[in-house]
């Protein structure tokens, strides 16, 4: 063994060891990366579900009701009851929406809170998705919005819904922003 | 010493391959989670659409189911008539996305005024001359001019004073005949400018003042909306003309020669412009229908040489049920 080769090892042992510090330093990154673009994901896919829903449920407002009877019972800016067939089998539902605080939010985003959709006479259940905000408001066949309670709900002919639901764990540990997605809709329940 | 090298390269490469994947993967979830969305909505949007090109299509080929594309997305549309409404399915496409609506919408005719005779004359003070053997006939007739049995009054008036000008003017030969009186007043006559504009924004054909002949407007399976803009000079029609539907004339028109209209006249004007004229001279026109004239008072209805107003309940309903002024009420809508 030379000195040449003696540098060699030498050298090499070096550079690998730059090299693995690049590649921890680099992982820590990625991780770290990768922790916030999944808590950025999860708030923006529970966005879309609970968009999906609102869209879903609130469209078919007063569906299949008899005229006589009320298509909307409760309305207010963070509740909503209403009756439609929602699956078309003949029956009418009753599905009540409503906001309420989590048992627990230990470690988790503060801000949150639970909306719950019940449809009938389904026990309370629900899973913390982020919600922030959850704001409902009405309007009339004019398109003036209704003061809160609604008192006579028959005039409402369209409701805006607005949502922010952010990730319950905060973008990076240690942190205290969390990542969010807002959504906001006018809809015209054609029933009503 | 070059094995090691290779071989960290290799090492290397694969975590680089990692990370990529790692950061990569994040961006494509989210991506597909928006675009799940962004389809969804346009396969709804294109549901929506379908619902409103397909009741036109339908209701002019009565072509059910109807299929189109729209965009990127396609779209079917499934009806059936249940009585007065229609039962329609409308299922749409876009990309990996299906959305499907079920509905159940009532037809009904837009503004349509309710016709208490032959002719309406909701004018003050109303000039009405008579000069030949003009008829105004109350009772109800077919499309053909063919008579089906007792209708409604020959005319209209809003007071005693205008009812007694028509009858006065109204000697042989000119007659009026109407069920159960000639005349009639009435203080709910009907007023055209409540509902006019939308006809005039539906007409199929425009006229300003000049003078026209030979002319055919729609027919008995495809009434139309004509309308006249009489103002400042009259619209004159010298024969050959015969139409299906509604005709609105705001201001002044002269009608003679051959001339023959099926469904519903409106004359109607703005008092500050001119006063309203409904003339008609030699020759035999015929308004098979109703007249409905209202304007400012002291507007003129004039008949020359022998004219025929004619109430058919049968020209009345094809007028109202022309596609162009039907309208659909939600009864049910689910999606």
């Amino acid at each position: 063994m030379g000195t040449s080769t003696l540098m060699d090892i030498i050298g090499s042992t070096f550079i690998m060891g730059i090299l693995i510090l690049a590649v921890v330093a680099v992982n820590a990154s990625v991780s770290d990366w990768t922790f916030g673009s999944t808590s950025t994901l999860n708030a923006q896919t529970n966005a879309v579900e609970v968009a999906r829903l609102i869209e879903w449920d609130f469209l078919k407002i007063g569906y299949a009701v008899p005229d006589i009877l009320p298509k909307i019972s409760l309305a207010d800016s963070t509740r909503l009851t209403f009756y439609a067939d929602l699956d078309r089998k003949g029956t009418i539902d009753t599905v009540r929406y409503y906001t309420k605080n989590p048992v627990s939010r230990i470690g988790l985003n503060p801000n949150t809170f639970i909306l719950y959709r019940l449809t009938n006479s389904e026990p309370e259940a629900g899973s913390n998705l982020g919600m922030t905000l959850f704001r409902l408001a009405y309007y009339d066949s004019l398109g003036n919005k209704l003061s809160m309670p609604v008192t006579t709900p028959a005039r409402i002919r369209s409701i805006e819904a607005a949502f922010m639901v952010e990730s319950i764990i905060p973008s990076m540990e240690g942190d205290t922003t969390y990542p969010g997605a807002y959504w906001e809709k006018r809809i015209y329940p054609r029933n009503l | 010493m070059g094995k090691m090298a290779i071989l960290m390269i290799l090492g290397l490469s694969f975590a680089v391959g990692i990370y990529t994947y790692i950061i990569t993967q994040r961006s494509v979830e989210a991506t597909d989670n928006y675009s799940a969305y962004y389809a969804y909505t346009n396969a709804r949007n294109i549901a929506h659409s379908a619902v409103n090109i397909a009741l036109r299509e339908i209701e002019l080929h009565n072509d059910s189911p109807y299929e189109g594309t729209f965009g990127l997305g396609k779209f079917r549309v499934d009806t059936s008539n249940v009585g007065d409404s229609v039962s329609m399915e409308s299922r749409s496409w876009y990309m990996d996305t299906s959305y499907v609506m079920y509905l159940l919408l009532q037809k009904y005719a837009k503004p349509f005024p309710e016709v208490e005779s032959a002719v309406a004359l909701n004018v003050e003070d109303v000039v009405f001359e008579v000069n030949g053997s003009g008829e105004i006939d109350g009772r109800d007739h077919d499309m053909d001019g063919n008579l089906l049995g007792p209708g409604l009054p020959g005319v209209t008036v809003p007071s005693a004073s205008e009812s007694t000008t028509v009858v006065n003017e109204a000697t042989p030969p000119a007659s009026i005949i109407g069920t159960p009186v000639k005349v009639r007043s009435s203080d709910n006559m009907p007023d055209p400018s409540q509902y006019v504009d939308e006809y005039i924004l539906n007409a199929d054909y425009s006229y300003n003042p000049g003078t026209y002949s030979s002319i055919t407007w729609g027919s008995a399976d495809d009434p139309v909306v004509v309308y006249c803009n009489g103002t400042p000079s009259q619209v004159k029609f010298t024969g050959n003309v015969q139409g299906w539907g509604v005709l609105v004339v705001r201001g002044k028109i002269w009608i003679g020669g051959n001339f023959v209209f099926r469904g519903l006249v409106i004359v109607y004007g703005d008092s500050e412009v001119a006063k309203d004229t409904l003339a008609t001279g030699a020759g035999t026109p015929d308004i098979l229908g109703a007249v409905v004239m209202a304007g400012a008072p002291g507007s003129k209805f004039e008949m020359k040489g022998n004219p025929k107003f004619a109430y058919s309940s049968d020209a009345l309903g094809n007028a109202r049920d022309m596609v162009k002024l039907r309208a659909y009420k939600v009864i049910r809508w689910w999606e």
